[in-house]
């Protein structure tokens, strides 16, 4: 089912918009949690999750890309049950290990200035992302957006790994350099 | 700033590279099923024989206020002014929701009536999820029917119980390439007859062990007098002997043109437009129902024009009337499924494997016929011919891209830029068979040289600045790898920069790949950015330019109409001379891009091209080379809201009234503009 005829339906507060929902972008959804949360159970709750959320904000909200709407959902919510559960014990999957590549562009450390920082960092890492090539900018949102692994990013691209790793490593550099020119660092 | 807050301002990044990012994710979409002409139109005037004589036509009375089964106002939430004054705002129409089923009419009514009253602020829905209970619901009830309680499996018992309804089980999805899963399953071939000039592409979908089932599809056709190309259509073919509950839904359906029209094959269905919303074709069959939601627009000689009732009889002939899907086995669909899933990966290794063959072919001309035809914005490229090694054979530099040679008569790639490590590589030529690869883009500078051998490259020095901590780096082997690099002076970085000695040229296009060389010598840089223009763009000469001084500094800005980034709408690049040098002007957010010119120099940035459109102006006052915003007024789709950001504060409502108040009080200038081949060129 097309995007508009599914927002239609949140619209018409038919919850027909959920299973259509689910059926089209549902495994959409997990991969981005479980690829957070490594875990199958956890992931799950995060797409149901998504879902409720979803519901509640359209109407009034009406997307202009219901996937990206969605999978921006599921990736908070996933991120925040990961930061909740690795406050016990450190879990396993891609987030530490993106966290830790990221650490790179970042001096760490610092006390947040919270909302009008996120704000200035947003709208700073929209314009790196404008300024890159589609590629690099795609190998770099499958590997922090999306938190694919180095080989399944390897694989979407038909690269090598160290390929990507090599993007991955100058995309960093640029980033970080980005930010400490803007005054973000 | 911390990994983490980082992590979340990624997540902010915008909708539409997220999206092309998961189209990689996703792979490429498989290339479209032609379908084969029709045999013969004897057969079909065989079959329409056939048909008249055994009086299959009936007559239509299905209209879509017929098939209504529910309504839905949606609630806007009300915002107040500093007084407290409520805040206008559109008040929306009602939705109508439509049965998919043709049958069984009456029980969906009772079903939407009841799930539109049950649970209306959620409360059973967030219990059920949290304490677990919803997942106690057969999973029937609570996949197809959405039921997360037992009180909603117990009124869904009752209605299928009283109207004599079978229930439909758990459906099984399928992504783009796993539509074979679907037609195998169920054995139909497909949903579409051959038809000459039409070309469907299946996509993603979902069917019901019974028989029921979802298809989207992208649907190209020429006509001849009109054309669609990849056109979306959503189908639904819902039997009537379970119980669907699938709704469609539609706004006022009296302000629908709605006819029926007698198919080839003798069979009538209702088609239904309306300017700026879906197309839609039913059709009331024994056994089912099948609706078909189609994008509302064609092609008319090249122009997006709403659906004409001949174009919408033309695509209502290109459904199969006569599938009948049968129940499913489910113990097949697995293995339907696992050689849906091993094809998809064989045909993404085939399409990997192209690519990769792409560089070994009979001669440069065959390699920059494939790259012009596979590049999104072939007038992009650009390459020169040098003999890098002395070896009497001239090398193919693709600027940004590779490094092609040939040998025994075939091309092969002899170097790679990506495998560099410069970050956005360009080329420069050095003398003695050396090449300089270098990046200066946002802050990364690096200078990589290479000695080019025989049959390829190698590294021979880089030279990398930190600007984190003003460092100087050399590489003497292995490129960019950090791991080697040496620490030294600015002084001594210099001294390696400058014992290579570059030589000057000049990129082509590649789309003039063959052609005499033409030389552009102007020294006024406006000059050559349009000359350059005409020389690289086909329809340059239609492209316009204007003269005007916009932020009084004395120097004239360039303003041009080139049309390279909406091909639908002329926008404005708007370029300035520094010292000589060519500058794109641009915002703050990186904003490069305008429509209008207003009176005091003020730009605008607008989205009102036509009434699906958000309204959306900006408007930007030029300082320097840059531009800030002053102003800016949207209104929100969804609820009809105003809202308006000026002078760096945030975001309020405002009425309709002062919004266009606001946009009215910027004068747009009718620009006399010229076309790009009247530029006084010296």
């Amino acid at each position: 089912m097309e995007d508009a005829q599914i927002l239609e339906l949140y619209f018409a507060r038919s919850e027909q918009a959920i299973v259509e929902t689910d059926t089209k972008y549902g495994g959409y959804c997990y991969s981005i949690a479980y690829n957070i949360l490594v875990n199958a159970e956890d992931a799950e709750e995060s797409v149901s999750d998504t879902y409720l959320a979803a519901w509640r904000a359209m109407p009034p909200r009406r997307p202009a890309i219901l996937a990206t709407f969605l999978g921006k959902i599921t990736r908070h919510l996933s991120i925040d049950r990961w930061r909740s559960r690795s406050a016990y014990k450190r879990g396993g999957g891609e987030m530490p290990l993106a966290l830790e590549e990221l650490g790179e562009c970042v001096a760490g450390g610092e006390s947040p200035e919270q909302a009008v920082q996120r704000k200035a960092l947003a709208a700073a890492v929209n314009r790196f992302l404008a300024a890159l090539p589609e590629t690099e900018r795609s190998v770099f949102l499958c590997r922090y957006w999306y938190f694919d692994s180095l080989a399944d990013t390897a694989e979407h691209f038909g690269f090598t790994e160290s390929k990507v790793k090599s993007i991955l490593h100058r995309t960093r550099k640029k980033l970080r350099a980005q930010l400490e020119k803007e005054g973000l660092l | 700033m911390n990994a983490n807050q980082l992590l979340d301002a990624i997540g902010d990044a915008k909708d539409p590279y997220v999206w092309e990012a998961q189209r990689r994710r996703a792979g490429e979409a498989p290339k479209a099923k032609a379908l084969p002409l029709r045999k013969s139109l004897l057969i079909a005037a065989v079959i329409a024989l056939t048909l008249l004589l055994v009086g299959c036509a009936v007559v239509y009375a299905l209209r879509l206020q017929d098939m209504k089964v529910g309504q839905h106002t949606e609630s806007i939430p009300t915002y107040y002014d500093e007084e407290g004054n409520a805040i206008p705002a559109q008040t929306r129409p009602p939705i109508t929701l439509i049965s998919l089923q043709g049958a069984n009419r009456e029980a969906l009514a009772e079903w939407v009536a009841f799930k539109e009253s049950y649970d209306q602020d959620g409360s059973i829905a967030i219990q059920a999820d949290n304490s677990g209970s919803a997942q106690n619901i057969p999973e029937a009830y609570r996949f197809t029917y959405d039921c997360y309680s037992q009180e909603m499996v117990d009124k869904l018992n009752e209605i299928v119980e009283k109207y004599d309804l079978k229930l439909l089980s758990t459906y099984v999805t399928c992504q783009y390439y796993e539509n074979s899963v679907l037609f195998g399953a169920l054995g139909i071939d497909g949903v579409c007859r051959d038809t000459p000039g039409a070309e469907v592409e299946y996509l993603s979908g979902y069917f019901y062990p019974e028989g029921t089932f979802s298809l989207d599809m992208a649907i190209t056709m020429d006509a001849g007098t009109w054309r669609c190309d990849s056109s979306i259509a959503s189908v639904r073919y819902s039997r009537k002997d379970s119980f669907d509950p699938v709704v469609g839904a539609l706004d006022d359906p009296d302000s629908y043109t709605q006819w029926d029209y007698t198919r080839e094959d003798g069979v009538t269905v209702l088609l239904a437009r309306k300017e700026g919303s879906w197309a839609r074709i039913y059709a009331d069959l024994p056994e089912a129902f099948l609706s078909v939601l189609l994008d509302g627009d064609i092609l008319v000689n090249g122009e997006k024009v709403p659906m004409t009732a001949e174009a919408l009889e033309q695509i209502a002939e290109l459904f199969d009337l006569t599938i009948s899907p049968h129940p499913a086995d489910m113990t097949q669909v697995e293995i339907l499924q696992a050689q849906a899933a091993e094809d998809h990966k064989e045909a993404q290794a085939a399409a990997q494997a192209e690519w990769e063959s792409h560089f070994t072919v009979s001669g440069y001309a065959e390699f920059v016929e494939y790259e012009l035809e596979h590049s999104h914005s072939p007038e992009e490229l650009s390459y020169i011919l040098r003999d890098l090694n002395g070896d009497g054979v001239e090398e193919l530099i693709i600027n940004g891209g590779e490094i092609l040679s040939l040998k025994d008569g075939e091309t092969y790639k002899y170097f790679d830029f990506d495998s560099t490590g410069v970050f956005i590589p360009h080329f420069q030529l050095c003398e003695g068979n050396l090449f300089e690869l270098y990046c200066e883009d946002f802050g990364t500078y690096q200078y990589y040289f290479y000695q080019a051998n025989g049959e390829s490259a190698s590294f021979l020095t880089g030279v990398s600045y930190d600007t984190v901590n003003d460092i100087w780096y050399v590489n003497r082997k292995d490129g960019a790898v950090t791991e080697n690099r040496q620490q030294i002076t600015k002084e001594e970085a210099q001294q390696i920069l400058d014992s290579y000695t570059r030589i000057e040229f000049d990129w082509l296009p590649l789309k003039r790949y063959g052609e005499p060389v033409v030389e552009m010598n102007d020294s006024d840089p406006y000059a050559k950015y349009i000359a350059k223009s005409l020389y690289r763009y086909d329809n340059a000469g239609n492209y316009r330019y204007t003269r005007m001084d916009l932020n009084g500094d004395g120097v004239e800005e360039l303003i041009t109409q080139d049309a390279l980034i909406n091909q639908q709408y002329l926008l404005l690049r708007v370029q300035t001379n520094v010292d000589g040098k060519l500058t794109a002007v641009k915002t703050g957010t990186g904003v490069d891009i305008f429509t209008h010119v207003c009176e005091g120099g003020i730009l605008e940035y607008s989205e009102d091209y036509d009434e699906n459109s958000h309204p959306y102006h900006a408007y930007y006052q030029m300082t320097g080379d840059k531009c800030l915003l002053v102003d800016s007024v949207f209104q929100d789709r969804g609820s009809g809201y105003w809202y308006r950001m000026s002078g760096g504060k945030e975001g309020e409502v405002i009425t309709e009234q002062e919004a266009l108040s606001v946009i009215g009080s910027y004068k747009r200038i009718e620009l006399d503009s010229k076309p790009f081949p009247e530029y006084p060129f010296r």
